[in-house]
Parts: C-alpha cells; structure tokens; sequence
C-alpha cells in the first residue's frame, strides 16, 4: 500500500479508538472538531490532494471520501446514543408491573358458559326459570309421585305462608314451562340454581348450580340421547372421553340412565379421583317420560323426547380440582382470583 | 341393600366374581356401592368339649380348662364367665390365625395354655363378646370347623331405586342376575311339615275390614316354640349383611325379610283373643303401645291388626307391646299380609317410625307373597324353634289384585331407543323376568308379575328392555339433525354482558347462597320483604334473598378481615320479595356489586385513588352502556336513607333502575365494615325491559354516526361557583344556551382553595366547537361563547375566573 494511504488508515484508526473511549457530549465535540472541524484532521488530509501523483491521487481522494463520511455518522450516532442515555439515567425497566383491580369471573360461570356454548353450537336456546317454582311445575308436572321423599320438607326448602311455593329442586321445571309455551321441536338448555334441604359439607351444599338439556321432536331416540351427550363431554373434557349409561329411576323419564364418563385425568384405567374405577359420575337422563309430555299437550305417539341435567359445581371441583364444594360459596378472594380474568 | 355373594348363590348358580356381580347389577340400574369381603376364622379352629374347668391359681378372672378337641386334650387358658365343664365350644388350635393375630402356645400368669376358645365376635359371626360361643350336641366334636362355616362370603351393597321394592331382597336380585344370564331362578323349595290333627283355620280367623288400606292377610299358627340362640349359619348371614341376631323367634322373620323382601310379624298367640284377628281402621284418637314401648294415639287413617279387644298391631309400622313374643311364648301366629303402601306410608312418616319392614310395605310389596313367605316361615320355626305347625293358613283376600296387562310394540320401542330389539329378544327378557308374555300378530301382551309395581305401561317395558339388553347396546347417534333453535332470550345476553362489564372494570364475582338472613335483610335496609322459608336449614338462611347486597356485604367483609384493602365485588343473581327499589314482584334479576378502596391501587411511586361517586357514575354509565341502553343524560340523587349519598338511575315509568352510593357509616358497621362502603344494585330486568327488542348483539354496541371531518375550535372558561349551585346545574344552563356548533363540554379542572372564597370552587370547562360543513371563524364561535358565559354568570354567586 502507498505510504500516503497508510496514513488514512492510520488516523482512521485512531478515530475509532478514540470516539469508542468518548463518554460526554463535551468529549464529542472535542473529537468532532478535531477531526471534522474546518482545521481538522480530515480537512489537513483532504489539502495534501494536490501534491499527490496522479495515478494515487483517485485512490487516495475515493479513500479519504469514504473515512469522512463514516466520521460523520460515527458522530452522529455517538451523539444519539449519548442523548438517550442521557434519557434514561434513572429508569430502571426491572421495576415490577403496577397492580390494578383485576377482575375474574367465578369459576362456577366459568363452567357454565362453557357448557352453554358447547350446547349453543349444537344448536340449544338457553332458558331460565324462576327460582322459587310452584310445586305443580317442580313436582306434579315432572310425574313425581304423591309419595316421593323428594317432596318432603326434609329434602325440599318450601316458601313460609304458601305451601304451594318452594325453592325449586331442579332446574327441571324450566321444561315445563318450556313445553307450556312452545311446541316442538324444543331444543333448550337451562342453568340455574337449585336448592335441597341438605347441610353443608365439602360434597353437599343446600344450593347448586344444574344444566338441563332437553330435546323433543319427532323420532328423538335414546340413540340420539347418547350422541348428544357423548359429543358435549368430548367438547367439555376431551376428545378421548367415552360415555357408559347406566339405567336409574327418575320420575320424570323413561327409561332412565345416570351418565358415566371415561375418567379424563387417568384415561380409564383408574385413580384417586375415580376412586380407581375409570368411571365418574356426571349427570342424569333419560328418556322423557309420556305422562310429562301428556301433561303439557304434546303427544307422546307423535313426539319423543330426552333430557339430561348435568351439576357445574360437579364439573367445576372435577376441572379445577377442587375438594370442597363450599368454597365456591365462601368467595375467599384467594380463592377467587386463582380463576383469574379467564373467561 | 346389602346382597352376600353365598346367599345369592342358593338362587341362582354362578362362577362369577363378587367384583362381575357388582358391574352387572350396576349396569342393571342397582348402582354398587362397596364390596366387603367377610372375614370368619374358621380354618384351624375345631369343636371341643370342656372337660374339665377350674380357677387359675394366680389370676381372679381366668379359668384353666382342659378341652378334647378330639383326640388331643388341650389345657386352655381363658378368660370367659360361662367357660364350664361340659360345653362344647370352638376351639382355635395354635397356628389358627384369627384377625390380626395368630393363636400360639404359652404360658398365661404360669400356665401353659395350648389355644383358645372363641366368642362369637372372634369368630366373626357377630359383635357378642361376651364369652364362649356355646354349641349344641350336634357339632360332633374334633369336627373342623371350616365345615360348619364358610369361611368367606363377600357382601355387596347396592343403591336401589324408590321405584323398585322386588330387589330389596337376595332373592330379588337374584332374580335380576338370573334374567341376565339366562339362567334358572331357584326359590327356595320346601314342604311343611305340619301337624296332621290341627288345622290353622279351626283356632283362629281373620276378617278384613278395610279390604282398600289391607287387601290381604295371611296367618299361619304354630305351637311349642321354644325361645333360644338361632344356628350358626343364620347369625353368620344376617352379621354379614349388617344385621344383629336376637333369638330364633326374631331372627327367622328377619331373615326371611332380607331373603324373600317380604315383611313377617309374629304375634304371641296367647295375646290374640280367641285367634281372630281383625283388619280394621284405628279410632280417631286410640291410644296404642308399640313394640318399643311409647305409647302412640293414631288416626283414623292409621290402619291397625286387631282382636275383637284391642288393637296388637300398626300394620305395617310396628307389633304392639302386648302381642310381643317373649320366653313365655308357646303358640305363634305369624302374619303374612299386603298392605296399601300409601296407607303404611303416611303412619310411618307421622310417627316417625320408619323400618325395613315399613320401607318394603310403603314402596309396594308382592301381593301373591304372602301364603309363600308364611309357610316357609312356619317351616322354619318348626326347624329352628323346636315347634310344630298347624296345617293349613287363613287367608284373607276379598279382592285380589290383578296384575296389568301391557301391550308392548316393538315399533315404539324402536322409536324410543333409536334401535330395533327383535320382538323374540324382548319376550326372552320379559319371561326371564317372570312376565307372562302372549305374542299377538304385531305385538306382546305382557303381563306383569305381581312384585313389580313400577310396571304399568308399554314405556315401563322397554326401559326392561333396554335395561337388560344393556344400555351400551342402544348406539350413538353420530350425526344429530340440525334444529334452528329459537333465540336466546334476552335476559340471557343481558347477565352475561353486565357480568363481562363488571369483570372489566375489575371487579370480582362472587356466587353466594341465595337463602340468607332476615336479619341481614334488616341490618342494609329498612322496609325490605324477603320470603321467608319454612323449616329453614339454619338461622343464616332463613330467607330467599330480595337484595344481593346483603351476602354481598357479608363477602366483602369475610375478605377485608383477612386484610384485603381494595376489593371490588359482583353478583348477578335472582331475587324475591319486596326489594331495595320498593318494587315487589315475584322473582327478578339483579346485578349488584359492593366495593372497598381504590379504583387505582397504590403502587411503589404512585399515591392510590380512593373510589368515590363519580367513580360510581362512571360504573353505572358503563353497565348502561354494555347494554347498549341509553346513557343516563341526569342521574337522581334521590336515593335510600341507608345510602349517605348516591345516584339513582330512573326510567319513564319512574321506578329506580339502579341504585349506587355510599353506605352509611352505621350500615356498614352492622357488617365489621370500618372503611367507607360503596354498593350498587340494578334490576337487570326491569331496566332492560322497556327496551326489549332494541338491544343488539352483545359485541355490537352502538350504531354509526356520520362525523365531521372539519377541524374543532376548542376554548376555556372557568367560573368560581359557589358551593350552594351545583356543577350539574352549570351544565345546563350551558346546554340551555348553546347551539348545535358546540360538540361537546368537559369539566377539565376542578379547584378550590386560595385566592377562593371558603365556600367557593373553580370549575373549568373545556368547549369545543364544530361544524359539520366547514371550519368555524373566530366571528363565529366567540359570540356563542360569550352568551354561554353570560347564561352562567346570571347563575346566583357565580363568576368568570379571571375577570
């Protein structure tokens, strides 16, 4: 290399050492003018152009061009970064997240918006009834026997002053209501609360949550019961739960069936919370029984129907693990916010 | 109901596991709850004979005995009162392993004792502890006794339905588990031997005189009964299943209880006047002893078994003390009958008095059981008690009870369970369950048996059909047809969007009971009427709820106690009664919310915002808004005197829609709240009713206006206002006085203090004008300001800032 152009490199060199080192917008300008002022480095470089040999002179011109300008942005960005640390002096992003008021959703209609959207996307109304109910819609219209210890006050809470009233037992008389106003085909889903006369217990509680499903149209079978039911605990639990139906009595269907599911957590073959036997219990159904469709003017040679009632808190203590039934009514915020602003 | 897996076996045959049989008649509607292997300590144990018994020399309460257990003569030490020369008893031999230990040679206080002889609770026969099982001359002795006793059973309980009395017996779900596996149902078979010159109808009788609530009776007579311990294998069976052995008298109906499901009583012959027995209503009034020993006065609905004198009986309920068999019995009549299970019911329930007799009789017991059960019960006490038998038994049965005839169609059942079940598959199941079935040209006439009441119709058959074909055999219906459902109403969209409203605005949801207390009720408001509920499960629950705010309140202290400072809480939920609002209808839903601290909490650099009422308005605003309602222009400030102040948000028709505010400092006190209280409630309902059929999608909220794309003009004014006119007021009169070109007002500033009067706050108002043509001139909007700023100035004490 020509001697002249070592002599680029060499204070091209010493710049970039130099404005590496430099700290403070004072040092900045002090090498800026140094090397860019109008007496500087570069300037005395750029005067010994004339006195070169023609066949370097290009070179040497092209070389000095190209250090002048990376000097220039070189100081350009020392300065911007010099700026912005300037800005920062004093922030600390390791600081923590403020709090705010975090707003969650109870667990309970965490489950039971779950459960009607799968049954939305299958194309149920979802309906409410009343919680204080007549005993001819929570009773009589349901097939209930005169006799059935359901109707005692030892199990059924009953409104003071009118032993017609009481605090509904099921969520089952929404489909009567249902079936008085509407005919089919119905496709409805109901949740809401229930009440039994029982103590508070980490699996009982005097108030709980039900879904009622019920379907009725032409040619509704206990096939179709089953599918409907199978594909809304594939949609809730999983797609590798099955479902195993075994007959029960309940007064308002016939046949009968309590709804087993395939335990999701050990996939069947047993553990805690099956109680080993790959099976949890998970609701009730059943055929609708000819008289409650007699009773509210549907006829039962035309038209068949199933219905199925699921428990959310069940759901609830099974999908979040929980062990204690009473603390979905204790509301602890520390129990609460591990739901977080799920939905 | 508990089943023993040996005593099953003499019903129907099978190999099958304990663990099978508790899948099969899970799977047959009779869901197992436990299985219980039984335990007896039989193996190594052998019937000796005491030769030989006398004190031990250095103990007060043992014996040493010396006992033949054939061949062998064991010295034993023991420790039992009636250990006596001459009894022959159960002995274990060393190596027996009894429970949790094994029987061994040693020395006891310095004897040598070589086994042990053994109570019946060491055996495992029943709880009685206390001394050696005595045995009769029959056990010969050095017999094994593996040979007199099973050493195994399993015993299985089961969840049976209301529905089905028939299997509240091993026989009944013996003959569940026969019809499933197609195999034969043994009942048991016997003859009676009965005395040749006695003839049951010549010493008693029995006349039924409420035929409807006792439809029939039948009585059985024998003579000689001797009281004592029951054998061996009866105490074993009814141990196993739970129950406690008594004497033979006892024992034997109650085994034939659980054995056949059908109720027995024995009356003491003697306390029958004259053997006739009468079937007859209770006086209105008549006093009556029960077995137990209380005195009880009955209806006359009460159905009573009686002699020409007196009442011996509640039927179906309870024996009275004075026909009870005793040691002094010698002549027994047993009684077999069929009572009206609503009759039976209604007396049990009023006195309390309810049994496994009186649970078989209310549910519906087997009208043609009663000849059966009642011989194989004099059979037994012939066997068992040492008596004889009567020959014959009085019957009384005026109007029999026939079955119903059920036409079955195996189309309908297709219909109904989605699949076909050939009609020779359902005849098979039919028969199998003891129905008599005819076969017509396109359906079954299906009689049912007499001990299944809950057979009365054709839908009644083809859950028997599907029951025992098995559920999994009905398929899966893949593909459900597709319904257009109606929509959902709108209450629906309403609580789940004022709920996402509410958990966006950060606060928590709460569910709480909604039976809560009166007491609680009083404590929030005045004038509230919850409805209150009978027989309440306890005092904190002995209304349905006519406010959520109450258990709301009880929440928020539950976590305020346990140091939250900010918390912020919400309930969408029905209520009843006579409400907050004054309003009173049957049942609404309401949304309420209770909150404690700071809007924005404090954090390390920054000072936290304590909620306050404009904070509330925001909030109430903002539910309005979810709903897509209209924004409230005014609020009321008229609101409950439990509130210190608050908004109230009415409608057309004048009724509060919602109420918020700030508690007073006494309510909140009643609640251990020490803090200022913020609560909020609005009927959902009745606030969105008026509108109903305007409210739009959820997530669609509000519609398009077109805006101006022309630049606004924005100026500032503030005004010293006195304490006496409002800021609302301010607002208005601007309103008043302002045209369209004025977009929009906000109060940007709110000051007081110095160079202010004392009773005197600044208020600055930001005005921004527009039009939605062209760019406004200053010619335009100065004039419109200045008369807005002389409107507010002609307000009383009211002033320009500046000026």
């Amino acid at each position: 290399m020509h001697e002249k152009l070592k002599g680029i490199e060499t204070t091209r060199g010493q710049f970039a050492r130099e404005i590496d080192a430099v700290d403070s917008p004072g040092g900045l300008e002090q090498l800026r003018v140094r090397y860019l002022g109008r007496k500087g480095l570069i300037a005395n470089l750029f005067k010994q152009i004339g006195g070169l040999d023609p066949e370097i002179r290009g070179e040497f011109g092209k070389a000095l061009n190209a250090f002048k300008q990376e000097a220039t942005e070189r100081v350009e960005r020392a300065e911007r970064e010099l700026a912005e640390r300037e800005t920062l002096a004093g922030v600390d992003p390791t600081l923590p997240p403020r709090p705010r008021n975090q707003g969650a959703y109870h667990p309970l209609t965490l489950v039971e918006r779950e459960v009607k959207r799968i049954f939305s996307k299958m194309g149920f109304a979802i309906v409410r009834g009343p919680e204080i109910e007549d005993v001819w819609h929570n009773f009589d219209a349901l097939n209930t026997p005169h006799w059935h210890p359901s109707r005692d006050d030892t199990d059924t809470l009953y409104i003071e002053g009118d032993d017609n009233l009481l605090l509904r037992t099921e969520t089952s008389p929404v489909q009567i209501r249902t079936m008085q106003r509407q005919k089919p085909p119905i496709r409805i889903v109901a949740p809401g609360r229930v009440f039994r006369n029982d103590k508070p217990d980490p699996t009982h509680s005097p108030m709980f949550t039900q879904v009622e499903g019920l379907y009725v149209d032409r040619g509704v079978t206990f096939a179709d019961l089953k599918g409907t039911v199978l594909q809304f605990y594939r949609h809730l639990l999983g797609w590798r739960i099955s479902t195993r139906f075994r007959p029960h009595f309940f007064p308002f269907t016939e046949p009968s069936a309590e709804v087993d599911v395939s335990c999701p957590f050990c996939a069947g073959s047993g553990c805690r919370i099956c109680k080993q036997s790959g099976w949890i219990e998970v609701g009730g159904s059943g055929m609708v029984d000819p008289n409650v469709l007699e009773i509210v003017d549907i006829d039962p040679e035309i038209y068949t129907g199933w219905a199925f009632g699921l428990g959310i808190e069940r759901m609830a203590m099974l999908l979040y693990g929980v062990d204690d039934i009473r603390l979905f009514y204790e509301n602890d915020i520390r129990f609460l916010a591990q739901f977080g602003g799920r939905r | 109901m508990k089943v023993s897996i040996n005593w099953l076996r003499e019903f129907v045959e099978f190999d099958e596991s304990a663990e099978q049989v508790g899948d099969i008649l899970t799977r047959l509607n009779f869901e197992c709850e436990s299985i219980e292997p039984v335990r007896r300590y039989v193996a190594g144990v052998k019937v000796g004979r005491i030769l030989e018994s006398r004190p031990h020399p250095n103990a007060d309460k043992l014996l040493l005995a010396k006992v033949d257990v054939g061949g062998d003569v064991l010295p034993i030490v023991c420790g039992a009162p009636n250990c006596r020369e001459g009894l022959i008893v159960p002995v274990a031999t060393p190596g027996t392993r009894l429970g949790g230990f094994t029987v061994e040679e040693r020395k006891l206080r310095g004897e040598l004792s070589r086994g042990m002889i053994l109570s019946e609770r060491e055996i495992g026969i029943s709880d009685d502890h206390s001394g050696v099982l005595e045995l009769d001359e029959s056990f010969a002795v050095g017999r094994a006794f593996d040979s007199v006793l099973p050493a195994d059973d399993t015993v299985l309980e089961f969840e049976v339905t209301v529905n089905r009395p028939d299997v509240l017996s091993q026989l009944g779900m013996a003959r569940e588990l026969a019809a499933y596996w197609n195999r034969p149902l043994r009942r048991p078979s016997f003859d009676v031997e009965e005395l040749p010159d006695r003839r049951a109808e010549d010493e008693m009788s029995v006349e039924i005189a409420a035929a409807e609530q006792g439809p029939r009776y039948v009585a059985r007579k024998v003579t000689g009964v001797t009281v004592g311990p029951s054998p061996l294998w009866m105490k074993a069976r009814l141990h196993s299943i739970g129950q406690r052995p008594i004497s033979n008298v006892v024992d034997i109906t109650n085994y034939l209880l659980f054995e056949l499901g059908h109720p027995l009583h024995a009356f003491d012959a003697e306390h029958v006047r004259d053997g006739r027995i009468i079937v007859r209503m209770a006086e209105e009034g008549e006093r009556f002893v029960t077995l137990d020993d209380r005195e009880r006065s009955l209806l006359a609905s009460d159905l009573m078994i009686a002699d020409p004198e007196k009442g011996i009986a509640l039927a179906g309920v309870m024996g009275g003390a004075n026909s009870e068999v005793s040691e002094l019995t010698n002549d027994v009549i047993i009684e077999a009958a069929y009572f009206d299970p609503p009759t039976v019911r209604a007396t049990a329930k009023r006195l309390a008095l309810s049994s496994e007799a009186s649970r078989r009789f209310e549910r519906g017991s087997d009208p043609a059981m009663p000849p059966y059960a009642a011989a194989r019960c004099a059979e037994m006490y012939r066997r068992f008690t040492g008596a004889r038998v009567l020959a014959g038994h009085v019957d009384a049965y005026p109007n029999p009870i026939d079955p119903p005839l059920i036409r079955y169609r195996p189309g309908r059942a297709k219909l109904v369970l989605g699949f076909d079940v050939p009609a020779g598959t359902a005849a098979g199941v039919f028969r199998a369950l003891e129905m008599d079935v005819e076969e017509d040209r396109d359906s079954l006439a299906v009689t049912a048996p007499s001990f299944r009441p809950d057979l009365e119709r054709e839908v009644d058959l083809i859950e028997e059909v599907a029951r025992h074909v098995g559920y999994e055999q009905v398929p899966v219906a893949e593909e459900s047809r597709v319904v257009l459902s109606a929509a959902d109403p709108e209450i629906e969209r309403v609580i789940d969007t004022a709920l996402d409203t509410m958990v966006a605005l950060g606060f928590g949801e709460v569910v709480n009971s909604a039976m809560t207390s009166a007491e609680d009720h009083d404590a929030f408001a005045g004038g509230l009427a919850p409805p209150r509920i009978h027989k309440p499960i306890n005092p904190e629950m002995n209304v349905y709820r006519a406010s959520l705010i109450p258990g709301l309140l009880r929440v928020l202290e539950h976590n305020v106690n346990r140091g939250l400072e900010d918390v912020f809480l919400c309930e969408v939920g029905q209520v009843g009664g006579r409400g907050w609002f004054g309003i009173e209808e049957e049942q609404r839903v309401h949304l309420g919310f209770v909150a404690v601290g700071s809007l924005r909490p404090p954090a390390y650099d920054r000072e936290p915002e304590m909620l306050d009422l404009p904070d509330l308005k925001r909030i109430v605003i903002d539910i309005a808004r979810g709903l897509t309602l209209d924004i409230p222009e005014r609020f009321s400030y008229d609101v409950p005197d439990n509130l210190l102040l608050g908004i109230s948000v009415t409608s057309n028709d004048a009724d509060s829609r919602a109420i918020a505010g700030l508690l007073k400092e006494e309510v909140a006190e009643r609640f251990g709240l020490d803090r200022p209280v913020y609560v909020g409630e609005a009927d959902l309902e009745r606030w969105v009713r008026p509108h109903a059929g305007d409210l739009r999608r959820p997530g669609i909220i509000g519609g398009y206006q077109p805006f101006s794309r022309f630049p606004a003009s924005v100026r500032d004014a503030a005004f010293v206002v006195p304490f006496a006119v409002a800021a609302e007021q301010v607002r208005e009169i601007i309103s008043e006085h302002a045209d369209e070109l004025l977009e929009h007002i906000t109060l940007f500033d709110l000051y007081q203090g110095r160079p202010l009067g004392e009773h005197e706050r600044s208020l600055a108002f930001r005005f921004v004008f527009r039009a939605e043509d062209r760019t406004l001139t200053d010619d335009e909007i100065d004039p419109r300001l200045r008369a807005i700023v002389d409107a507010v100035q002609s307000l009383p004490g009211v002033r320009l800032r500046g000026d």
